[in-house]
């Protein structure tokens, strides 16, 4: 009753409140006027300059050929290691071989490759299964186990292994149960255990031979009420009727046959970690490959050979940019979105070239070459992009403003009316080329001080608003105003930018206020 | 304006659904950016039908449709979790985690629509309305004295005023966003470079993944806050995270996977988190309290405004009612009576605080919000309808998302010059029909598919459930001290640092946050933007207009992907 008057009260207040401030609201006078997108961009026509002046080059073809054989040199030459990880153990575990997988065809290779020891397959999906002596049915999760020669593991493990080989199912010892249960339609003998000891057999650290949900912390998630699981034979038609379309299953197999690296290091592309012991160090590896250390020495000085070599051979085209460059810069484009675009340029059609090796690499090459060639091309190509166009654009810099302006100061000795002044300041921004009048606000702070604010919009960017606050002060018959700059972009502009932005809406509405109190 | 709310209410009603499932099934919505999304489909709409809506329909409709779909994260998102953890509770027991899910949050019952537990969800999802009530009160202050941008607001605004013109090759974004997000949706890759990473600094935690999404999305964010976003995830899984399990001497199970190991260290990072926010609310409320003091008193004398911040709290408050009703008629004690105080402060404080982290960030982020689970986990409350009610990370309640959103409305309404206040009007009345119409979505996808079905797998959600059944249990594992030390050591550091160089602090925060595969992405998409604005600003606004388009078809993406699971 207390939730559904909570609600009612909620709609009412939600829906009410809603009308109380829609009546009393008002229209807010934020009403920016933001300009439609400009589709023209000088940036992005330099760049497409650059991609043509490029490709009708001579050096600009050498500068790829050294780029991609260079890549390939590294690609060709890389040595991989199987990436291994040593954990300590507290004892010395009873097996000698650890695999572990995660799906059905894993299991069926473990069957075949398991010497001396015990699969383990932990599936992580309920089934309901039937004892026939309760006449009743529960949810547990199952658990397949296969033997072979299992005189070397635990003694609990082998009193399990002797009851499943007679194809027994296994259940605690809690149901009572010792003539048959069915799942998905299929009797099995069945034999109850005590298994309390099943739920603290830890594997490996975060790895229990019990069902494991993963490890929190310092908490391991497992299975702590043996009540729950039910032991089976391994069947791979089983374990398929189990599953249905989808299950999660961890298959675990424990070898205690000691066997050589090179069969280990075999086993590894058919499961997804495999581990060998060494006393009480386990050695583990997956099929992740990871380059040898005189691979990355020899990928990094392909990387400063491609450059070098690349640098020297487009002198020539370095002076042709420099050239185009200056002109550019003499019609107004600075030196920042100069350097910027013949960077991208030169960055671009590399990056074309990189997506035609990228598909050679994946037909032809396998991946650990794809990598390290495609690591030494892209890495070559943005360090010779950085430095063509530092090159390219190494000349004198145009001075540019790289200060905030703070603020200026007129003085007017005479008389003065402020409400002419506001009228006279606001029409020099009418028509103006740079700026928009959004607001214009003036306010009598006192006989001898005022405050004048002109809100204006840069014409040139899509929302970039500068706000030029006037203090007036009057001492006598002397007028003091002080006159101060703020920039506020709704966009990501640079800082200098900003600065010239400052600059030129205050330099507008100081010369404006001087002509004002001249006229 | 009948036809705006005709046409907001259809196309609410349609994403809200898509977004349900979406949720669901993969946890992830494009509820938080349908305030750009909704704006650009009313256009198509309005375009392909031949409406002509007037710039106050389409904003009014937007608000309204956004309102709607936005409880998809309130109701049938909680519902489904809330589900499955009810589902799953029985079998935690045998995992060792304890937890009892009341039937008011779920009822188990065989129906079609599940009426147990509806007022629930209704009136913690219209308590989160009090969040759009407090953003109304208090824009002024977000607004015009800290000067936020909320830039998707921003974005959708320009956005809007450009695509009526917007020639047609520029479309091709749209279409590359659409196919390369289906690519992705469809052959979800990720390069696992946790095991390598951990076996040279162990407990570190990378992976590289490609969400056309996620970079359409981060490409609209301000580069600044990007680059704090990229580089709190990267540093916290690279570089605090080995350090603080390497003190408390945590055990780092050898060849983790990247979803393991992001499961294994997440209370870890919680903890940090926590301390981290701790610092930085503490210090945001430290510089800006004159500001807020001259704000509330200036609200004092506005009635709207001061309407509005009184509703905010009448709504907040029913989370108390709710709270007890879930006690099942247990003796309301004293310490229980100022835990419910408690948590109506914080309440307020971190809607105050969001509201700061969506205007500089962009993106909505629950960051700030396991402070007040570490105030209840603390305050020995063990109980699951009571966390449901009061707690906006692992509960229901989220008016900190709301005001969020309604923010962003807020300024796309204002830069089209529409009155706010009826435009927040459509949005709480979205809410409210979304209430029920997403609660009603959310208990349909469990009639329908159940729980353990392959159209809904709901797998990757067994990382959250056991998290929350470890903090409602009490466990010890929910919190580490000294992880919750190192973090609030590292925000007074960055505290000390903003004072010399500028730091955008909450997203860092948002970054820490963030799974370093997603914080790698930030990076990458920064890297590009800077390059892209220093081009100029008219590349920069093609970028942003591609980047929209690119954006809208990465969401029509997940909606017909959605649709074409729920059919086969």
């Amino acid at each position: 009753m207390l939730l559904y008057i909570a609600m009612l009260i909620g709609i009412v207040l939600a829906i009410m409140g809603a009308i109380f401030i829609e009546r009393r609201g008002y229209t807010e006078g934020e009403e920016v006027k933001l300009r439609e997108i400009t589709y023209a961009s000088p940036s992005i026509k330099i760049v497409t300059v650059i991609i043509r002046e490029c490709t009708n080059t001579i050096a600009f073809v050498i500068v790829l050929t050294v780029l991609i054989t260079s890549s390939l040199i590294a690609s060709l030459s890389v040595n991989s290691e199987l990436l291994t990880t040593v954990v300590n153990l507290e004892t010395t575990p009873f097996y000698s071989i650890i695999a572990i997988a995660n799906d059905i065809e894993s299991v069926e290779y473990m069957k075949t490759t398991l010497s001396s020891g015990i699969i383990v397959v932990q599936v992580f999906k309920y089934v309901d299964v039937f004892i026939e002596e309760n006449n009743k049915s529960y949810h547990m999760l199952p658990m397949l186990i296969l033997c072979r020669a299992p005189s070397n593991l635990p003694n609990n493990l082998i009193t399990l292994c002797n009851a499943v080989a007679h194809g027994r199912s296994v259940i605690d010892r809690h149901y009572h149960a010792h003539t048959s249960i069915l799942i998905k339609g299929i009797r099995f003998r069945v034999q109850s255990m005590d298994l309390r000891w099943i739920t603290n057999v830890e594997i490996l650290p975060g790895q229990y031979i019990a069902h494991t949900l993963g490890v929190i912390g310092s908490s391991v998630i497992h299975v702590k009420d043996p009540k729950i699981l039910v032991i089976l034979p391994l069947d791979i038609e089983l374990l398929k009727a189990i599953c249905d379309d989808y299950c999660d299953l961890r298959a675990i197999m424990l070898d205690t046959d000691k066997r050589d690296i090179g069969m280990v290091k075999s086993m590894i592309s058919k499961f997804s970690i495999v581990g060998y012991t060494r006393d009480r160090e386990l050695i583990l590896m997956s099929g992740i490959a990871i380059p040898s250390l005189q691979s990355l020495v020899s990928i990094v000085i392909s990387i400063i050979t491609s450059v070098l070599i690349s640098v020297a051979a487009s002198s020539g085209l370095i002076e042709k940019l420099r050239s185009l460059s200056l002109a550019l810069m003499t019609q107004g484009v600075t030196s920042t979105i100069l350097r910027v675009s013949l960077g991208m340029g030169f960055f671009t059609i590399l990056t074309l070239f990189g997506l035609i090796l990228t598909m050679f690499y994946t037909m032809f090459m396998t991946e650990i070459q794809a990598l390290a060639g495609l690591v030494t091309y892209f890495v070559s190509s943005t360090t010779l992009s950085s430095v063509l166009s530092y090159r390219a654009m190494k000349m004198k810099r145009m001075a540019i403003v790289n200060a905030y302006p703070e603020g200026v100061f007129h003085t007017f000795e005479g008389v003065l009316e402020i409400e002419k002044l506001s009228n006279c300041i606001k029409s020099m921004f009418v028509d103006d080329e740079f700026f928009v009048l959004n607001e214009f606000e003036r306010l009598e702070v006192s006989g001898n001080r005022f405050l004048m604010r002109i809100e204006l919009m840069y014409r040139h960017a899509m929302a970039v608003l500068v706000s030029i606050e006037i203090e007036i002060n009057r001492r006598d018959s002397v007028w003091i105003f002080k006159l101060s700059p703020e920039v506020w972009s709704f966009e990501e502009i640079e800082k200098y930018r900003i600065e010239t932005i400052a600059a030129l809406a205050l330099s507008k509405a100081s010369g404006g206020l001087r002509l004002c109190l001249e006229s | 304006m009948q036809r705006a709310l005709a046409i907001g209410l259809a196309l609410g009603l349609i994403i809200s659904f898509i977004d349900s499932y979406s949720y669901v099934i993969s946890g992830f919505t494009t509820a938080e950016i349908s305030v750009v999304l909704a704006p650009l489909l009313l256009l198509i709409m309005s375009s392909v039908l031949g409406l002509k809506l007037t710039r106050e329909e389409l904003v009014i409709a937007s608000a309204l449709a956004i309102g709607i779909d936005i409880t998809t994260t309130l109701t049938a998102g909680m519902y489904v979790t809330y589900g499955f953890l009810a589902y799953s509770s029985r079998r935690l027991e045998e995992f060792g985690l304890s937890i009892s899910v009341p039937q008011e949050l779920f009822s188990s019952v065989q129906k079609l629509i599940d009426l147990n537990a509806m007022p629930t969800y209704i009136s913690l999802s219209l308590a989160s309305v009090s969040g759009a009530f407090f953003a109304y009160a208090l824009r002024m202050h977000y607004i015009e004295r800290e000067r936020l941008i909320y830039p998707l607001g921003i974005v959708a605004a320009m956005i809007i005023k450009s695509l009526r013109s917007v020639r047609k090759r520029y479309l091709i974004a749209l279409l590359i966003g659409f196919f390369s997000q289906l690519l992705v949706l469809r052959f979800t890759s990720m390069i696992d470079l946790t095991p390598l990473v951990s076996s040279t600094i162990p407990g570190s935690i990378l992976a590289v993944s490609v969400s056309p999404l996620m970079i359409a999305l981060f490409m609209l964010l301000p580069l600044g806050s990007l680059k704090f976003i990229s580089l709190g995830s990267l540093l916290t899984y690279l570089l605090i995270l080995p350090i603080i399990i390497a003190l408390l001497d945590l055990p780092v199970v050898p060849m983790m996977s990247y979803e393991d190991a992001l499961f294994a260290y997440s209370n870890v990072v919680a903890s940090l988190t926590i301390g981290m926010i701790f610092v930085l609310v503490s210090y945001y409320m430290l510089m800006y309290r004159k500001v807020f003091r001259q704000s509330f008193r200036i609200l004092m004398y506005m009635i709207p405004e001061r309407v509005s911040f009184i509703i905010g709290l009448a709504l907040l408050g029913l989370i108390v009612p709710v709270a007890y009703a879930l006690m099942h008629n247990q003796i309301l004690s004293l310490s229980m009576a100022l835990v419910f105080v408690m948590v109506l402060l914080l309440h307020i404080l971190l809607v105050l605080v969001n509201l700061r982290v969506v205007g500089e960030t962009g993106i909505g982020s629950q960051a700030v919000l396991p402070l007040v689970t570490l105030c209840m986990y603390l305050s020995k409350v063990r109980n699951v309808g009571v966390y449901a009610a009061l707690d906006p990370f692992t509960g229901i309640p989220m008016p900190q998302v709301i005001g969020g959103t309604a923010m962003n409305i807020i300024r796309f309404s204002r830069l089209n010059g529409v009155k706010v206040s009826r435009t927040l009007m459509a949005f709480i009345l979205g809410i409210v029909i979304g209430s029920f119409a997403t609660y009603i979505y959310g208990n349909l996808l469990v009639a329908i598919y159940g729980f353990d079905s392959p159209q809904m797998p709901l797998h990757r959600w067994i990382p959250t459930i056991v998290w929350m059944a470890i903090v409602y249990s009490g466990s010890k594992e929910a919190l580490y001290v000294k992880a919750l030390i190192v973090g609030i050591v590292i925000g007074l550091v960055l505290v000390i640092l903003n004072a010399y160089r500028n730091i955008a602090l909450f997203p860092l925060i948002v970054g820490v946050t963030l799974p370093p595969d997603v914080g790698l992405t930030a990076f990458v998409v920064s890297i590009a933007k800077s390059v892209l604005v220093r081009m100029g600003v008219d590349v920069h606004e093609k970028a942003l207009l591609t980047s929209v388009l690119a954006l809208l078809g990465c969401g029509l993406a997940v909606f017909a992907y959605t649709m074409i699971i729920g059919v086969s």
